[in-house]
């Protein structure tokens, strides 16, 4: 039995990435499985707005975490999946949950980064930590939580400067960056473009990562419309479409936003 | 044994994740089904919830109502997990039958159940989860001038009955404390020490990224310290590279840090203090003939070889001097202090797999001269240290810490002390020193940090230390625990056995009259609880600590060893919330310090027996950047020996003093009110500035030092301390660099 019981956790081991991101065997098994099946579920969640699905997901990883409760993939997905309910929650106006989920993704993305980290895991974090400062409610969040949440994110360009969802977050926070703070719509459409032309080119093997090409053209879209550049944007929203064609948000939200007078 | 047959079962299920269908709700394979609803404690039904069969995995999420369904194709019992963020987790045993319709209530959680952070003791200020100050509430507090060991004083179980800045940890002397930087311990705690106390803390609390503090129950990494611990980390690599300048009515200072490469990054800072434009502004209750000034100039090189790996080399050279006048029964004049310090710290870490290494070399050399009336002392001061650490993790619930410190402490003293503390004027009687003391200390410990249960958390280790001055070994034991009791509360307790080898200069001959001094020695036991954390949090906790073979001065400069002492004690801390947008925190502590009275030798009230202590401090951003805080201070006086006659000593012509009993007098309570106001506007994407303004001691309460008494004792008049009401205004401008 103890041969058996080494065998496997040998095997746990052998499977379980030493980075994210890393090269696995094609046919997954163990914690790598679990990890690929809850990417493939927050996918397809987000793809079409659906909130059910995505606790689903991060039920699904939290599940799975039970037993393996410091594998980085597990954790990273199930940051992401917090992630994504944080954005419904915020769009649903229930910030609240939104705060919690992303204080506990937070966490366990701290918990990757502790032990190694890594520029997909580094560049969330920030990411969430920059939308913390949003929901903090306290302006001058901004001051402490700010220069943190860019360093992460320029310790993820620094590890890997070819990752798109490196380039799409950074792009993201200088949407939600003044222009007086270094942010601004058209910094943030100089990154999301970059990040476009990564993502043609990236090739991840699952369980890697491999989200974000539908959002870069959606953000990039939301940048455009703010310098006025309407059928720009329409283009953009059209291609997110073409790769997430039941998305709601751009069916029901960014589209017909175009359409109407700019407040 | 059966826990290992689970775990085993539950490993093949992710080894070969044939049942991963099973997660999915539905998807089991036919046989019995366990039910139930999820509710809250206060029966509302629980959305959200993940509800699983820990020995399968299978499992739901809780809809509106509450309910769930789970298929379960494996036989016997199995356990239900039932998991939801802002709710404490709950596990149930179930039969194989008679399981239809289970009620699972959650009890709602204020804390994170995944990482115990509360310890005994202990506090944080950074930007990392758990921690009790932000970075920006170090700064802002009132009245701490931005000092560093200001902002500590505003946490519980700290006693500050003045305006100095030393740090006094539940009952017991400012000496007994260590600052650390880098992990490398520091030989000048405080800068500037008066006659009244200290000045200023030793670093820029901008050039740090974050500050641990524990008053006591500190685990075995910490040696050579009986009371408390302040470690300082100084800053890692810019974000952005940067440059800034400051004025201040008191100081001048600018830093820049520089991003050479992706890896390798530089920091600089210089400062200028110096508090004469402040008394011309505001006036001083103190003569100062040269006023407190100082000057300080650091830098730093990060050099991040890999992404878990770092080097990090420190260095700070300071400068501090004063006159100050002084009145005493047998002479008046200026105290004089200038002091130098230079200190280096090379810090390197890194991760390799489970195992975390730390290595930290550090030297630094001190000097002091002291010059009033008959004391004329030249102190010089050389320190060397290794410390290494490895911390491994063997599981999830678990981390190994072992390492160890060598530490070489050079003293030489060369001048006059006056032979009798009564009589201090020139050419009175002294004693010569002028010697040579060198004091190695090796130690090592070992530390189990162990996580035995999802809400609990036991903390064991040991050290064991030997110095060349004592020439004896100890050996300490430490162990500390947190556990989240139903309800939300984290209960904590510590017990440990702490060390600290006397300082150098009190195994001259000339001081210590043949006298061994042993290793001092102290016993903590601490209780507390805690609810909430970070911005919502409550905090009390009581201690007991007991002193053995304590080394100590008395009034006529001796030394003398085998004092004892015990002091007793509870700590509060709130913050919070309030209305109007207002956030606030009070920090109380209640303390009864006795020890042994070293020129009498009778147990009575130490010399920082502060009864009640209390700071509040309240902070409101107005509008945009426009922040306020204000922040009030009580303590109650210090307690003193007084004097109640002399008699003419003609042949010293001097008064000879007769004293009270001791300690049996207290100075008047203090008592002060600071307000300040930050201003805080970006100018264009690349600058950004900050205006300040504070009122220091806004109701001008003269708050009481010490007494000075007549030449001949007969009347004793009340020291002021240092600050009136006081105005200190400045800004700063910080240049950044685009990122992109």
């Amino acid at each position: 039995m103890t041969r058996r019981f080494l065998a496997c956790a040998a095997v746990i081991m052998a499977v379980a990435p030493s980075a994210l991101g890393a090269q696995v065997p094609p046919a997954l098994t163990g914690t790598a499985k679990w990890a690929d099946s809850g990417r493939r579920e927050i996918e397809a969640a987000n793809a079409t707005g659906d909130l059910a699905r995505l606790e689903n997901a991060a039920a699904l990883l939290d599940r799975a975490l039970t037993v393996t409760p410091n594998d980085r993939l597990l954790l990273y997905y199930r940051s992401l999946a917090l992630y994504r309910m944080g954005g419904q929650y915020m769009g649903r106006k229930r910030n609240d949950d939104a705060k919690k989920v992303l204080e506990e993704a937070d966490r366990l993305l701290e918990q990757i980064e502790a032990t190694a980290p890594a520029s997909d895991a580094l560049a969330l974090r920030g990411g969430i930590i920059g939308q913390l400062i949003g929901l903090s409610g306290n302006p001058l969040a901004g001051m402490t939580m700010g220069p943190k949440s860019n360093g992460l994110i320029d310790r993820a360009m620094e590890l890997d400067p070819k990752n798109p969802r490196v380039w799409l977050i950074r792009g993201v926070s200088a949407m939600f960056t003044p222009k007086m703070f270094g942010g601004g719509a058209d910094k943030a459409e100089r990154d999301l473009r970059k990040a476009l032309e990564l993502f043609q080119t990236e090739r991840p093997v699952p369980p890697a990562p491999s989200w974000g090409h539908a959002d870069a053209y959606i953000w990039l879209g939301q940048a455009l419309q703010k310098e006025d550049r309407i059928e720009d944007a329409r283009a953009a929203y059209q291609k997110a479409l073409e790769l997430q064609p039941q998305n709601p948000w751009v069916q029901q939200t960014l589209i017909p936003s175009l359409s109407k007078p700019k407040e | 044994m059966a826990a290992a047959v689970r775990r085993f079962g539950i490993l093949l299920i992710l080894c070969g994740g044939s049942r991963l269908a099973h997660a999915q709700p539905g998807a089991a394979a036919p046989g019995r089904v366990i039910r139930g609803v999820v509710r809250a404690n206060d029966s509302r039904p629980v959305h959200g919830a993940n509800v699983f069969v820990i020995e399968t995995l299978d499992g739901v999420v809780t809809g509106e109502d509450g309910r769930f369904a789970i298929p379960v194709a494996v036989p016997g019992e199995v356990t239900l997990v039932v998991r939801r963020l802002g709710f404490r987790e709950q596990r149930r045993t179930v039969p194989e039958r008679g399981a239809s319709d289970l009620t699972i209530t959650l009890d709602a959680s204020t804390v994170s159940l995944a990482a115990v952070v509360v310890q005994a003791g202990q506090y944080t200020a950074s930007e990392e989860r758990g921690a009790t100050l932000t970075p920006l509430e170090v700064v802002t507090t009132p009245g701490t001038a931005a000092d560093v060991n200001r902002a500590i004083q505003s946490l519980p179980g700290v006693q500050a009955g003045d305006e100095g800045t030393a740090l006094f940890v539940r009952g017991g002397d400012f000496t007994e404390s260590r600052v650390f930087l880098n992990d490398a311990g520091t030989l000048t705690p405080v800068q500037l020490q008066t006659p009244t106390g200290t000045f200023t803390g030793t670093v820029d609390p901008f050039l740090l990224d974050g500050i641990f503090f524990s008053s006591g129950g500190f685990g075995a990494r910490y040696g050579d310290a009986l009371s408390g611990i302040a470690a300082l980390r100084t800053q890692g690599r810019p974000a952005r590279s940067s440059v800034t300048a400051s004025a201040g009515l008191a100081a001048l200072s600018g830093s820049a840090a520089v991003k050479l490469s992706p890896n390798l990054a530089v920091r600089a800072a210089g400062n200028r203090t110096d508090l004469q434009p402040m008394f011309r502004v505001n006036g001083s209750r103190r003569d100062y003939d040269p006023p407190p000034h100082g000057s300080d100039l650091s830098g730093s090189v990060i050099y991040t070889y890999r992404p878990s790996g770092e080097v990090k080399l420190f260095a700070i050279r300071q400068t501090n001097a004063l006159a100050v006048g002084v009145e005493e029964a047998s002479y008046s004049g200026d105290l004089t202090f200038d002091i130098n310090g230079h200190h280096a710290i090379a810090t390197w870490r890194d991760v390799f797999g489970g195992v975390t290494p730390t290595i930290t070399t550090a030297m630094s050399r001190s000097t002091r001269f002291t010059d009033f009336g008959a004391l004329l002392l030249g102190t010089t001061t050389r320190h060397a240290q290794s410390f290494g650490q490895a911390e491994w993790r063997p599981a999830a619930t678990l981390a190994m810490r072992g390492g160890g410190e060598l530490d070489r402490v050079e003293s030489e003293y060369e001048g006059t002390i006056p032979a009798v503390g009564y009589d201090v004027k020139p050419g009175a009687r002294v004693t010569i020193l002028s010697s040579r003391r060198t004091g190695d200390r090796a130690g090592a410990f070992i530390e189990a940090d162990w996580r035995p249960v999802p809400r609990g958390r036991v903390v064991v280790g040991v050290r064991t230390d030997r110095s060349s001055l004592t020439d004896e070994r100890t050996v300490d034991p430490r162990v500390s625990g947190a556990w989240v009791a139903p309800g939300g509360v984290t209960l904590t307790a510590a017990w440990g056995v702490y060390h600290q080898v006397p300082d150098p200069l009190y195994f001259d001959d000339s001081v210590t009259a043949g006298v061994r001094l042993e290793p001092m020695r102290a016993r903590q036991s601490i209780l507390g609880a805690q609810v909430g954390e970070g911005d919502q949090m409550a905090r009390v906790e009581a201690y007991d600590k007991r002193y053995d073979e304590l080394a100590q001065r008395t009034r006529d400069y001796d030394v003398v060893g085998g004092g004892a002492g015990r002091a007793r004690g509870v700590d509060v801390f709130l913050k919070g919330r309030l209305a109007l947008g207002i956030t606030g925190r009070v920090s109380y502590s209640f303390v009864s310090s006795r020890r042994t009275d070293p020129d009498t030798r009778v147990v009575t009230r130490a010399p920082f027996d502060v009864t009640h202590t209390m700071t509040t401090v309240a902070e409101r951003t107005i509008v945009g950047g426009l922040r306020a805080s204000m922040a009030y201070r009580y303590a109650t006086g210090r307690p003193f020996t007084p004097v109640t006659g002399s008699v003419y000593d003609a042949s010293r012509r001097v008064f000879v003093p007769g004293y009270g009993a001791p300690m049996s007098e207290r100075l008047p309570a203090f008592r002060r009110l600071d307000l300040s106001a930050s201003y805080f506007r970006p100018i264009g994407p690349t600058f950004q500035t900050v205006a300040f303004v504070s009122v220091m001691n806004i109701l001008d309460r003269e708050n009481a030092q010490s007494f000075r008494y007549s030449p001949d004792y007969s009347t004793r008049h009340l020291v002021p301390s240092l600050f009136e009401r006081s105005v200190y205004f400045g800004g700063t401008i910080t240049w950044l660099k685009e990122n992109r």
